[in-house]
C-alpha cells in the first residue's frame, strides 16, 4: 500500500476513536455536564475530523464538520451557554458526521443532510438578530501596540544572545544610513534578495498593470515574529516590484535601540496587474492590516475594485496611535536604562558589533518580566499537574493484531513445553539435581502462567468499542418507535479479550433492540402506568468469577407471560394444558421462533430473535437468562468467558485418547459403578441423577477411540438447551488451562470437537463439545479417528 | 533544514512529515505545544510548523512559550491550521507566529512557504 493510503486507512481509525469521543463528551454534556473540557473534547475531535478529512479530500465530510465545528464554537467561546446548548442536535449530528465517514470509507456516496446543516447554522443566532460582525476586519489598531511591549519584555534574558540579531546587519546598514532619511534600498543591505533585485531594474514602463504604492509600517515587534521585511517582500511577485525604499526615520537615537524591535517603514513601488484585494491578501498574516497601506498611483485598473482599498479603511487613523506607542516604548527603555546605570558608550557605528552583545544584558527589564511571568508559571502549576495525569492516560503504542496473535500463540507454545518439563522431570528419579531442576520449573510455571496473563492482557480490549455504538442504537430506535429511551451505560472500561469483544456486538444489540421494542412502553403509556414518560435502558458491564457479565435491565412493562405461553402452546413447543412456573415461562423468550410483538415492526420481529442471541451466546461458552417482573421491567444477562483463546478444562482419558472437556460444562462427576443404568427399549442408556432420568453416552463409542475403553467415572455435562447429559470415560486426568488450537484452521471440521489443544507430553486433544458430540451420537457417525492421529 | 512539526492529529502529522521529507527536510514531530516545547529542546528545530487547536497546549500557547525562550526567539513558526478569522490570526501575530497557513495544506505551497525561511 502506498504511504497516503495507509494514512488515510490510519486516518479513517483515527476518526472511530475521535467519534466515540465526540459522542461520549456530548452525551456527558446532554445529561447535564458543564465542564469545560467536554466542550474544548468535543470541539478538538470534530476539528481533528475536519482536518484530516481536508487532507484527504474528503469535501462532504469537510463540509459538515466546518458547519458543526463552527457551532460547537459558540459555546467554547461561550456566545452560547453550555446549558442552552441543543445537544440532542449535536448528537445526531455526530451521528451524521460517523455516517460521512464510513461513506468516505467505502467510496461510497455520502447522504446530504440539509435539515442538520441548517439547524446547525441557527446555533447561535439569536431568533432575528443581524449577521455576526464578521465584515469588520479593521480593527481598532490602538490596544493590539499598547498590549506589544509587555509580551516583548521576557523575549530578553541576561546571559542569551540578542533576539532579532539576523537582522542587526540590516541594522547597521541602517544605522549608517540614518542622515538619509528615505534611502534608497540599493543602500540598506538587501542586494542579496530577489525583491531588491527587482528593485534595480527601474521602472518597468512596458509592463501592463498600473503602478501601486505600498506603504509598510511593520510594528516594531515584526522580528520578534521571526519576520524579516525581505520574507515580506517575498510574498510579492519579484517581476512586479519596481523600487523598494527603506524610511528610517523612526529609528530611534541609538543608545535607546533594543535591536530586537524594528523600527523601519518600507515603501515599495510597483507594476502590477494583482488587484488590491490580492495583495492585500498575500500579505495576510505576515501584517497586520494596519501595517500597511495601499494606494493606486495610475495605470488601468487590473480588475474592478475601486482604487479605495476597503479592507484597509484604517491605516491612517491606525498610523498615529502607532508611533506614538512606538515613542513610549522608547522611552520605557530609557527609564529602564537609566535605572540600570550609565548607558555604554555605543555611539558609533563600528563599535557596536563587539558591544552589541554587552548591551543586550543591561536591557534586561527584568523588574518588567518577573511580574507576568511569576503569575504564568503559578497559574500553570495546578494545570500541569492535571495535564501530566492526562498525559500518563494518553501514552499508548498502536500494534498490529497480527503480531499480537504471533505473540500469543508463542506463548501458548511455551505454555506446552513448560508442561512437557514438567512431565519430564516428573519421571526424573529423585536426586538433588532433579529436585534443583523441579525447583526451577516450578518458577518456570508462574513466570509462564504470569506472561501468559500479560499477553492476555494486551489483547484486552474494554468493552467500550461495542458500547459506545450503542447510544446511536437507542436514539435511532427510540425516534423510530416514537418512545423516550435514556440509555445508562456503566463499566465501559471493563476489559475482555479481543476475541469476545468481536462477538458481543451482535447479542447486544438484539438485547437492547428487544428492550426498546418490547420492554419499554410509550411515553403515554408510560404516564398511565404512573412512570416517568422516560424509560430507562442499563447497560452493565462487570467481571464476575473469572467471566464477563453484561446486563441490559429496562424499566419497561416486563415480559407479558400470558401471550408468551399462549404463543409457545400454539406453536407446539408447550403442551396444550402443561403447568410452567412463571420462570419458565419467561425462559420461553429464548426458543425458537416466537415474536410476541403485536405489531411486526421494523426493529424486531425479523425472525431473528433471543434464540439467535442464544445459540451465540452459547456457542461462545456463554450463558443467557432473564429475569422478569410484570410491570416493572426485564433483564437480561450475559455472561460470557474473557477469552476464547485460553479454556479451562478437565483433561480426560478414554482408552487410549485424551479429551478436553470445558470445565464449563461439566456439572458434576461421579462413579460409574456406583450408579445404576437403565436400558431403554431403542438401546439408549439411561441414569438417574438427582431424580432426573439423564441419558447416558460412551464418549469412546461416540468419538471413536482407539482401544477398549474400560470406563469408571460419569461426567454429567450440561447442554446449551440447559439439559443434563452423561458421558462415561475411563479416567479423569486433571484440570489446566489449555490454549485452543482452531480444527477449521489447521485441520478441517471434526464432529463432537470444537477445537483441539496440545498437552503437555506434545500430544493432540480434541476438545469436546457437547452439543456437537450428542448430535454426532443421534447420527452415529465416526470422525476418522485414525487419521486424527496422524495429524497430530 | 530541521524542522519541528506539531499536530495532535497523528495522521495530519505524518502526512506533513511525509510532505517535509520528501522535500530533504529533516522532521521531529510533535504531538501537542507541550511535546512541542520538549522536542523543540531536544531538536533545536529551524522552522516550526504547529497545529492551533491542541490538547495540553494549543499552538497560541506553544508559540508565546517558545518564543519567552532564548532559543526560539530567532526561529520561524508557522501556524498550519483551519481556522483562518481576523481574530485568531491576530492573537497568533501577537504571540509571535511568523506565518499562517490554512488547512488543508496543498504541499507544494507549503513547502514554498517554509523554503523562504530557508537560508
Amino acid at each position: 500500500m502506498d504511504p497516503l493510503a495507509e494514512l488515510k486507512q490510519t486516518f479513517f481509525q483515527e476518526c472511530e476513536e475521535l467519534l466515540g469521543a465526540l459522542e461520549q463528551r456530548l452525551q456527558a454534556l446532554d445529561e447535564g455536564s458543564t465542564d469545560p473540557e467536554d466542550v474544548n473534547a468535543a470541539f478538538r475531535a470534530i476539528h481533528s475530523i475536519k482536518g484530516g478529512a481536508g487532507a484527504f479530500g474528503c469535501t462532504e465530510l469537510v463540509a459538515f464538520a466546518h458547519v458543526f465545528e463552527a457551532s460547537l464554537d459558540h459555546l467554547r467561546s461561550g456566545r452560547v451557554a453550555v446549558e442552552d446548548a441543543p445537544f440532542a442536535l449535536f448528537l445526531r449530528c455526530s451521528d451524521a458526521v460517523a455516517d460521512l465517514v464510513s461513506a468516505a470509507r467505502n467510496d461510497e456516496p455520502a447522504r446530504p443532510r440539509p435539515d442538520l446543516l441548517e439547524a446547525l447554522e441557527q446555533v447561535g443566532k439569536p431568533a432575528g438578530a443581524a449577521a455576526p460582525p464578521a465584515a469588520a476586519p479593521a480593527k481598532p489598531a490602538a490596544p493590539v501596540p499598547v498590549a506589544a511591549p509587555a509580551p516583548a519584555a521576557p523575549a530578553v534574558s541576561a546571559d542569551d544572545a540578542p533576539p532579532g540579531i539576523a537582522a542587526l546587519g540590516n541594522l547597521l546598514a541602517m544605522v549608517e544610513a540614518k542622515t538619509g532619511v528615505g534611502a534608497p534600498a540599493a543602500d540598506t543591505g538587501w542586494d542579496d534578495e530577489p525583491a531588491a533585485k527587482a528593485a534595480s531594474k527601474g521602472p518597468a514602463s512596458g509592463k501592463p498593470g498600473r503602478d501601486v504604492v505600498l506603504k509598510i509600517s511593520p510594528e516594531n515587534d515584526l522580528f520578534r515574529r521571526v519576520i524579516e521585511p525581505r520574507v515580506v517582500f517575498a510574498s510579492l511577485p519579484a517581476d512586479d516590484i519596481v523600487s523598494i525604499a527603506c524610511d528610517l526615520s523612526h529609528v530611534p537615537p541609538l543608545e535607546t535601540i533594543d535591536v530586537s524591535d524594528c523600527w523601519m517603514r518600507f515603501v515599495v513601488t510597483m507594476r502590477t496587474e494583482l488587484s488590491i484585494e490580492e495583495i492585500y491578501s498575500r500579505f495576510d498574516f505576515t501584517l497586520a492590516a494596519e501595517e500597511f497601506e495601499i494606494e493606486v498611483l495610475a495605470g488601468e485598473p487590473a480588475n474592478d475594485d475601486a482604487p479605495v482599498s476597503p479592507p484597509v479603511a484604517a491605516p491612517v487613523a491606525a498610523a498615529a496611535p502607532t508611533s506614538e506607542v512606538s515613542g513610549s516604548v522608547a522611552a520605557d527603555l530609557s527609564a529602564i536604562l537609566a535605572k540600570l546605570g550609565p548607558a555604554p558608550a555605543a555611539t558609533s557605528a563600528p563599535d557596536i558589533q563587539p558591544v552589541a552583545p554587552a548591551v543586550m544584558p543591561i536591557a534586561a527589564p527584568a523588574p518588567v518580566v518577573e511580574a507576568p511571568a511569576a503569575a504564568r508559571a503559578a497559574a500553570r502549576a495546578p494545570a500541569n499537574d492535571a495535564a501530566a495525569a492526562r498525559q500518563r492516560q494518553a501514552v499508548s503504542v498502536r500494534v498490529d493484531l497480527d503480531r499480537i496473535d504471533k505473540l500469543m500463540n508463542l506463548v501458548g507454545e511455551i505454555v506446552i513445553t513448560q508442561s512437557m518439563l514438567v512431565e519430564c522431570v516428573r519421571s526424573l528419579p529423585y536426586d538433588v539435581h532433579a529436585a534443583k531442576t523441579a525447583e526451577g520449573i516450578l518458577t518456570l510455571s508462574r513466570q509462564t502462567r504470569e506472561l501468559q496473563d500479560h499477553v492476555m492482557a494486551v489483547r484486552a480490549q474494554p468493552v467500550k468499542a461495542v458500547f459506545q455504538r450503542m447510544p446511536r442504537l437507542v436514539r435511532e430506535l427510540a425516534q423510530t418507535l416514537g418512545k423516550e429511551v435514556r440509555l445508562v451505560l456503566e463499566g465501559e472500561n471493563t476489559e475482555v479479550d479481543k476475541t469476545i469483544i468481536e462477538e458481543l456486538a451482535d447479542p447486544l444489540t438484539h438485547m437492547i433492540r428487544n428492550s426498546m421494542d418490547h420492554g419499554v412502553e410509550t411515553p403515554d403509556e408510560r404516564i398511565a402506568a404512573g412512570k416517568p414518560p422516560e424509560g430507562v435502558i442499563k447497560l452493565v458491564a462487570e467481571h464476575r468469577a473469572g467471566r464477563i457479565v453484561i446486563s441490559v435491565t429496562d424499566d419497561g412493562r416486563g415480559i407479558g407471560r400470558d401471550r408468551l405461553l399462549a404463543k409457545a402452546k400454539s406453536r407446539g413447543l408447550v403442551g396444550a394444558d402443561e403447568k410452567l412456573a412463571p420462570e419458565e415461562i419467561d425462559q420461553l423468550i429464548f426458543a425458537a421462533g416466537l415474536s410476541t410483538a403485536e405489531v411486526i415492526s421494523d426493529v424486531s420481529g425479523r425472525g431473528v430473535g433471543m434464540d439467535v442471541v442464544r445459540r451465540n451466546v452459547e456457542s461462545l461458552g456463554g450463558r443467557i437468562s432473564v429475569d422478569s417482573e410484570p410491570g416493572r421491567g426485564c433483564k437480561f444477562t450475559l455472561a460470557l468467558p474473557l477469552t476464547l483463546a485460553v479454556l479451562e478444562g478437565m483433561v480426560i482419558r478414554c482408552a487410549e485418547d485424551r479429551y478436553v472437556i470445558p470445565i464449563a460444562s461439566v456439572i458434576e462427576t461421579q462413579h460409574l459403578a456406583s450408579t445404576p443404568i437403565e436400558h431403554l427399549t431403542f438401546g439408549q442408556e439411561v441414569l438417574r441423577w438427582r431424580g432426573e432420568i439423564t441419558p447416558l453416552y460412551r464418549l469412546g463409542s461416540v468419538m471413536g477411540s482407539s482401544g477398549t475403553p474400560n470406563e469408571n467415572i460419569i461426567i454429567i455435562a450440561e447442554t446449551e438447551r440447559g439439559d443434563n447429559v452423561g458421558i462415561a470415560v475411563d479416567e479423569i486426568v486433571g484440570q489446566q488451562q489449555v490454549v485452543v488450537k482452531s480444527l477449521e484452521g489447521n485441520y478441517g471440521t471434526v464432529n463432537g470437537a470444537s477445537a483441539a489443544t496440545i498437552l503437555g507430553d506434545g500430544l493432540v486433544a480434541l476438545i469436546l463439545d457437547v452439543d456437537s458430540m450428542l448430535r454426532l451420537a443421534a447420527t452415529s457417525e465416526r470422525p476418522p479417528a485414525t487419521e486424527l492421529k496422524l495429524a497430530g | 533544514m530541521r524542522i519541528l512539526a506539531i499536530d495532535d492529529t497523528k495522521t495530519l502529522l505524518s502526512l506533513l512529515s511525509l510532505t517535509l521529507r520528501n522535500a530533504g527536510h529533516e522532521v521531529a514531530e510533535a504531538e501537542n505545544g507541550e511535546d512541542g516545547l520538549a522536542k523543540f529542546d531536544q531538536f533545536k528545530p529551524d522552522l516550526v510548523i504547529t497545529d492551533l487547536n491542541m490538547p495540553l497546549m494549543d499552538g497560541i500557547e506553544f508559540t508565546r512559550a517558545c518564543r519567552a525562550r532564548p532559543a526560539g526567539q530567532n526561529t520561524p513558526i508557522i501556524v498550519l491550521t483551519t481556522e483562518n478569522g481576523a481574530e485568531i490570526k491576530a492573537e497568533g501575530r501577537r504571540a509571535g507566529a511568523s506565518a499562517w497557513m490554512v488547512k488543508p495544506f496543498e504541499p507544494n505551497t507549503l513547502l514554498g512557504l517554509v523554503a523562504r525561511y530557508q537560508n
